[in-house]
């Protein structure tokens, strides 16, 4: 063993001297290549393939009156002259004409005055000219060049009409070292093309070769089989795993797509770019930020509706119908539509005048985020409900009972029962959700685009926002600085930091196993012995972060801080060397507290780029530390923390005892004053938003606030609060508040009366034996709690949508509405749609495109999926796994390649660019489903009619088929929709506006967010000609797309 | 047509499905593979039906090599054991699909037979299962034993070189599949193809078959006619498994030219089983006989020189109808005991038995019989 660890070593030392040592060969052929002047007074400022740009000052030398700039090439001997500069003091000084040669004076800067001369081409400039800058142009491509500078004196004759030029004598000035031009920019795509074809090529080759190698080493039965997975599995390699390896390379030139150059290999350069630009840290702070508030978010609101659609109310399938109905929206127009809601023109939206607020994304960072959180969650939350419905839906129904009939309170049975539960199966879920939402792209593209702008992220390599992820700060390098291989090193990095997810997700599906089987017993693990050395690392890191200011680890509010947080480390990391076990308490409490620090930078000092780096040590040790089993209680903890769990404890008890006291007083009341509570804390909120300064606001909230107090203790202050509803209402009349308030605390005060209908109609004594009263009571009643926040959260997803449907109605291009249906509709803007913008060619190529791209993608799935799910060939399960993980890496990761790829083939602006780009997007999914179905149809069927002698084609078309129709429409229009909504290939493949899918049609219409002219007619227009389609779809075949979502469970069987 | 397996293994990760079988299946027999579930006699099967690849091994229809041959090319015809018919088509499809299926050419394929060379075979079929009322319905609407008709009727019509039939009436209820045994019997009959029938009941296989294997744990146990297995077998495990009560089993050891019970005591034995475990030089292993071969002992006639007598506790009697089954005890193990007398036996009292020599079987140790 030790033996083989030192051949390792040795090995890796090796890797690393000859890297070094070729990056440093690297170091001098550029310094080599530079060109540097040989005098101070000339510099030649930038090569290009059929020009020089030269620049030198003029020498206060006397006795010349003009320059000859003369060439001397390797084809041609003899040396020929360029052009001459004249010097004079009579010219027509002009700034903005265009010249090759310029000039700069004191003052300014001007273009030079070309003369026409029989024998010279020739410019003029004036006297007082300081410095002269030449575009030495008409040259060869990739052919070498040395220029040389003369002074001289010349004079100037006219002849005949004609001007010729003599010189009478010269003097050598400078001359350049051998300069070659670089390749022509046709070359240059003629060499990318070649070099994109060329390795094309070779990866077909090689993967070719190992699958026949593979064929043909397993029996002869299954070689049909690999027939059938090769077209799948060549379209993967083809559009998914070339452009991810073609990525990584690229990440290591210097592409660019402004400047017409051999992307030159580079090595570490554009890593070294990126490290010590700001950028970085800051897309990985607001990443992280992102993804954990929005998990948790997610974990808990899906929870909710999943609780209370499973076990709280009645109609279960029309709340979930409801439920779901934003999902058929697609997710751009989604996410516009709630920006149209939110920001409108700059701040002039709905949102704002409803709630009297004054919410501008493009200047206010935190408030930004928060709202690009919520809309990220709004966007994905039935999906997260589904997930969560599932697992509880796996619930046997009789635990549930028992629960009910032992009497277990609801929040005990939410914490023993349904989440232990639940958790082998949503605990994959969440970490593909988290996965997901780490390269989530289309919210900070579509609601904000990366602003507002942070004054820190900008410098030289480009600007970032307080709301550009990993994802859209990649897409703005590549899509509007070009800076394509700095682009590819940027999602390199972030494939890299997906990949450590898809690890842990990988291992944690591995892992968990359904509850109700027997699960084998796993030996202890080892990788405990990991953690001092993991934690002897952030010891190190945050020292050195406190030595040298290092950017990438440290804690920022001071720089003790670091000295204090590293030396803790360093002591618990040599304690664990030790005795591990009593330190585990002491670690995670010290993790802890440096999270909560790191994470309070983010909010207290507004730094975007305050994480560390070290989350992801800090993952794993938390990972490593809850593999690590318990033992037996209280044995191995110090006494220290017993004493203060006891004494925790014993308070605990102490706060239990005295609720007691006050639940006497509650029973059954609860809801009544949660609703009161939520209702008064709504008027603070009111209050203190708006900065309210009337007296009659801060009047009508005291009293709230004293009834609820006192309400805890005396029902009849509770019954009289009732009575208080009305000078509230009439408070916030008089106040003149914005509707959106009041109707938030109407729908309160509706809440607390129906609350406390309930309470009268169970407990009568509340209120009078009157039976027409208690009739009305029963009769209010009836909506408990849970349907009214399942309505509260579907209507609040649909307020956008109404909002949008009111704009399109709208004549004019207004976005704020003044009543609930527009006053004078008209259908102008659906009219304009077609006659002016032509919307119909567009619903023709998403029509084409997705069409074609479902075709494919359903014929090479269920050929393939055919063979995985009947046959058992080598690698089948890996295979598998492979294929669902690639799609994890798909999406902004394989863009820039892929655009690239397809540039090079000459794929771009064309419909089967795209085409492609789609098929290959849902073949995981598609795969999975259509497998899910071929299992259950009976092996029997296909195998029969094998014996009689049909080939396996045939069998596929005449019994396969027939049968599994549902799955193969269900996977059709599973891409079909993905094609039909996708955005962000199209966007970037499709360049002429006549090619257009419909989603960048109504993107153009309103543009991005600090676009100055949006259409909002015509984009809510189109959105609802493109959604109603879509809901049809929906409501009709909602069984069948949910199954879609499903599938993401099954990967944990494997 | 012949069929010969040489050496067929079939590996499944770690467990060996069949191990290492050599068989001969002649031409126009029906043969039976039985053998308890799990046995291995399904993959045998089908890697004859060519459905699996063997492991190692060769399959040869006569003399030609099958083995890297698919399912489609071998000419045979299958009855799986459920899920038989294609649900999607009426009985009348389901009978015309393996007639539409047959192709000649090798480039450019056409049918072998015309529409209405099919219709008239199927017409044929149809008749001959007696399925003319059922012709367009699906499947879902017949019951079990129908679809199995239907089934076989499918494989029938391609007038295949041999017969597969997987279970076929393990799931249908017992008294179709008395009827449904005639039905295979007579077709048998009528076609004289060579048929090979997986069965796990052996009444099933004894009533079929001409040539009956028996398989455990992927071996071939015994190979012979039902007669041979019953009477004549030649290990523990088939006297076990063939018969409708399992062997009794009574432990010996042998030593001095005496044999004795495990607990010491000298058991009086023919003087011709003595000679052949003498012969044979059997130190231990067991004396095997029947539960319908037991005589219950009668004091008043004295023990034939032929008998071994055992005396026995009763321990469990169960009636069924006119038959007694006795449960006995003879030192640790248990014996089973068929009598038709209509005498009432009562528990815990002891009862003495005898066999005659000709219904006892000797195997040694390693559970193989002894004989001359």
């Amino acid at each position: 063993m030790r033996k083989v660890k030192r051949k390792t070593a040795l090995y890796c030392l090796a890797i690393l001297f000859i890297f070094f040592s070729l990056s440093f060969f690297q170091g001098i052929n550029d310094s080599l290549s530079l060109v540097s002047a040989q005098s101070e007074e000339a510099e030649v400022i930038e090569i290009h393939d059929r020009s020089i740009i030269l620049n030198w000052t003029i020498p206060s030398i006397q006795n010349f009156n003009s320059f000859r700039i003369s060439l001397l090439s390797n084809q041609s001997e003899e040396e020929s002259t360029w052009t001459m500069i004249l010097l004079n003091n009579t010219i027509e000084v002009s700034t903005n004409s265009f010249s090759l040669v310029n000039y700069s004076t004191s003052d300014a800067l001007n273009s030079a005055q070309k003369i026409h001369t029989s024998n010279f081409t020739s410019y003029v400039i004036e006297n007082t000219a300081e410095t002269v800058q030449t575009e030495i142009n008409g040259l060869e491509p990739s052919t070498n060049y040395t220029v040389n500078l003369y002074l001289s004196n010349s004079s100037l004759f006219v002849d005949n009409e004609s001007q010729v030029l003599f010189l009478l004598n010269e003097e050598f000035y400078w001359n350049s070292t051998i300069i070659e031009t670089k390749i022509s920019s046709e070359d240059t795509f003629e060499y990318s093309r070649r070099a994109t074809v060329l390795s094309l090529l070779f990866i077909v080759v090689i993967f070719i070769v190992i699958f026949y190698i593979f064929a043909r080493k397993d029996v002869p039965f299954n070689r049909i089989a690999y027939l059938f997975i090769f077209p799948a599995l060549f379209a993967l390699v083809l559009l998914e795993i070339y452009p991810i390896i073609y990525g990584v390379i690229l990440s290591f030139t210097s592409y660019n797509l402004t400047r017409g150059e051999i992307p030159k290999f580079n090595w570490l350069q554009n890593y070294a770019n990126v490290a010590e630009n700001p950028q970085l840290p800051i897309a990985f702070t607001t990443t992280l930020v992102w993804t954990s508030l929005i998990i948790i978010a997610k974990i808990l609101l899906g929870f909710l509706i999943a609780y209370l659609i499973h076990f709280k109310v009645k109609r279960k399938k029309l709340w979930y119908l409801f439920l779901y109905l934003p999902w058929a929206i697609p997710s751009y127009i989604k996410i516009l539509s709630w920006r149209t809601f939110i920001q409108g023109n700059a701040g002039d939206s709905f949102f704002n005048m409803l709630f009297g607020t004054n919410v501008n994304l493009v200047s206010q960072p935190y408030i930004a985020l928060i709202i690009a959180c919520f809309v990220e969650v709004w966007d994905s939350i039935p999906l997260i409900a589904t997930l969560f419905l599932g697992g509880m839906s796996s619930i046997p129904r009789e635990l549930n009972d028992l629960a009910e009939i032992d009497q277990i309170g609801e929040g005990t049975r939410i914490r023993k029962i349904i989440v232990p539960l639940i958790k082998p199966i949503i605990i994959p879920a969440i970490i593909l959700e988290i996965i997901k939402t780490f390269g989530s792209f289309n919210v900070a593209f579509f609601l904000t685009k990366g602003y507002p702008i942070l004054s820190y992220g900008t410098s030289e390599a480009g600007v970032i926002g307080a709301t550009d992820l990993f994802s859209t700060f990649t897409f703005y390098m590549f899509y509007h600085k070009r800076e394509v291989g700095i682009a590819a090193a940027y999602s390199t990095i972030m494939s890299l930091l997906t990949l450590f997810f898809v690890l842990i997700w990988i291992k944690m599906s591995r892992g968990t196993q359904s509850t109700y089987q027997p699960t084998t017993r796993k030996p202890p693990s080892r990788t405990k012995k990991f953690l001092p050395v993991l934690v002897g690392l952030q010891a190190l890191g945050y020292i050195i972060a406190g030595i040298f200011g290092f950017r990438y680890f440290g804690i920022h509010y001071n720089i003790h801080l670091n000295y204090i947080i590293g030396s803790l480390y360093f002591l618990i990391s040599i304690l664990l060397f030790f005795h591990s076990e009593k330190i585990y308490s002491w670690l995670k409490l010290l993790i802890i507290i440096d999270l909560v620090i790191s994470v309070s930078q983010f909010f207290a000092l507004q730094m975007w780029f305050a994480f560390n780096w070290n989350i992801f040590i800090v993952i794993f040790e938390l990972f490593i530390l809850s593999g690590i089993k318990k033992n037996p209680a209280g044995q191995t903890e110090n006494s220290f923390l017993r004493v203060m769990k006891k004494k925790i404890q014993s308070f605990k008890f102490k706060i239990s005892d005295s609720l007691k006291l006050i639940d006497r007083h509650l029973v059954d009341l609860q809801s009544l004053h949660g609703v009161f509570s939520l209702q008064t804390l709504t008027l603070l909120l009111f209050n203190i938003i708006l900065k309210n300064k009337n007296w009659i606001m801060w009047t009508v909230f005291a009293i709230s606030f004293a009834c609820l107090v006192i309400s805890f203790f005396s029902k009849i202050i509770l019954k009289t609060s009732v009575i208080i509803q009305i000078p509230l209402l009439l408070g916030l009349v008089f106040s003149a508040s914005p509707i959106g308030w009041t109707i938030g605390l109407v729908i309160f005060s509706i809440a607390f009366i129906i609350n406390y209908a309930k309470v009268g109609a169970t407990q009568n004594a509340l209120l009078t034996k009157n039976t027409f009263v208690n009739r009305i009571l029963r009769l209010v009643s009836i909506p408990n709690n849970s349907s009214l926040l399942l309505l509260l959260i579907i209507i609040i997803s649909f307020i956008p949508i109404w909002n949008i449907v009111w704009i399109a109605f709208a004549p004019g291009n207004q976005i704020v509405p003044t009543s609930f249906i527009p006053t004078n509709p008209t259908l102008d803007n659906f009219r304009f749609l077609f006659t002016q913008e032509e919307i119909h060619l567009n619903f023709g190529n998403s029509l084409l495109i997705a069409l074609g791209s479902a075709g494919i993608c359903v014929l090479i799935t269920t050929l393939a999926g055919y063979s995985f799910s009947r046959f058992n060939f080598t690698a089948k399960k890996e295979l598998m796994v492979g294929v669902f993980v690639l799609k994890i890496f798909t999406g902004i990761l394989t863009l820039i390649p892929f655009y690239l790829i397809m540039f090079n083939l000459g794929l771009i602006d064309t419909y089967i660019g795209v085409i492609l780009a789609y098929s290959t997007h849902t073949i995981p999914i598609a795969l999975w489903i259509i497998k899910g179905y071929i299992d259950s149809i009976p092996r029997e069927l296909d195998e029969a009619s094998q014996i009689m002698g049909n080939p396996t084609l045939r069998t596929i078309r005449k019994i396969i088929l027939p049968l599994s129709g549902p799955a193969i429409a269900i996977t059709f229009l599973l891409n079909f929709l993905a094609a039909w909504n996708g955005f962000l290939l199209a966007f970037v493949l499709l360049q002429s506006s006549s090619k257009y899918t419909l989603p960048i049609k109504l993107f153009t219409f309103i543009g991005s967010i600090e676009a100055s002219t949006p259409e909002w007619g015509l984009f809510a227009a189109a959105s609802i000609l493109v959604i109603i389609p879509l809901l049809i779809i929906f409501v009709f075949l909602r069984n069948y797309l949910l199954k879609g979502f499903d599938s993401t469970k099954e990967i944990g069987e494997i | 047509m012949r069929i010969e397996l040489k050496k067929i293994t079939k590996q499944y990760e770690e467990k060996k499905a069949v191990d290492n079988i050599d068989m001969v299946i002649p031409d126009g027999s029906f043969t039976v593979i039985l053998g308890p579930s799990g046995s291995g006699k399904t993959t045998l099967l089908r890697v004859i039906a060519g459905l699996l690849y063997p492991t190692s091994g060769k399959v040869f229809f006569e003399k030609k090599d099958m083995t890297d041959l698919q399912a489609n090319k071998r000419n045979i015809a299958m009855v799986f054991q459920k899920y038989t018919l294609f649900p999607h088509m009426t009985v009348e499809e389901n009978i015309r699909f393996p007639l539409e299926s047959i192709k000649e050419g090798r480039l450019f394929k056409s049918r072998t037979f015309t529409d209405e060379e099919i219709s008239k075979k199927v017409e044929d079929i149809l008749k001959l299962l007696h399925l003319e009322e059922h012709r367009n319905k699906y499947p879902s609407q017949l019951s079990g034993g129908e679809q199995q008709r239907v089934a076989i009727g499918r494989e029938v019509i391609r007038e295949p070189v041999i017969f597969l039939f997987d279970e076929p009436l393990s799931n249908i209820d017992a008294r179709l599949r008395y009827e449904m045994r005639t039905w295979i019997r007579r077709l048998h009959k009528l076609l004289k193809k060579t048929t090979v029938y997986v069965t796990h009941d052996q009444s099933e296989a004894m009533a079929l078959g001409s040539l009956i294997a028996l398989i455990n744990e992927g071996k071939i146990e015994q190979i012979g006619s039902p007669d041979e297995l019953y009477y004549n077998p030649i290990n523990k495990f088939t006297a076990q498994f063939i018969g409708n009560f399992p062997m009794n089993f009574i432990p010996f050891k042998f030593k001095d030219g005496g044999l004795y019970y495990n607990n010491g005591e000298k058991i009086e034995v023919p003087k011709n089983i003595l000679d052949i475990i003498s012969t044979r030089k059997v130190t231990k292993g067991d004396i095997g006989f029947r539960a319908e071969y037991i005589r219950e002992y009668d004091p008043k006639k004295p023990v034939d020189k032929e008998m071994i007598l055992i005396d026995c506790k009763i321990e469990d009697t169960e009636k069924v109808l006119d038959q007694h089954i006795i449960t006995l005890k003879h030192l640790n193990h248990q014996l089973f005991f068929v009598t038709k007398t209509k005498k009432e036996f009562k528990k815990k009292e002891a009862l003495s038995i005898v066999i005659h020599s000709d219904h006892i079987y000797v195997f040694d140790n390693k559970g193989k019989r002894v004989q001359n």
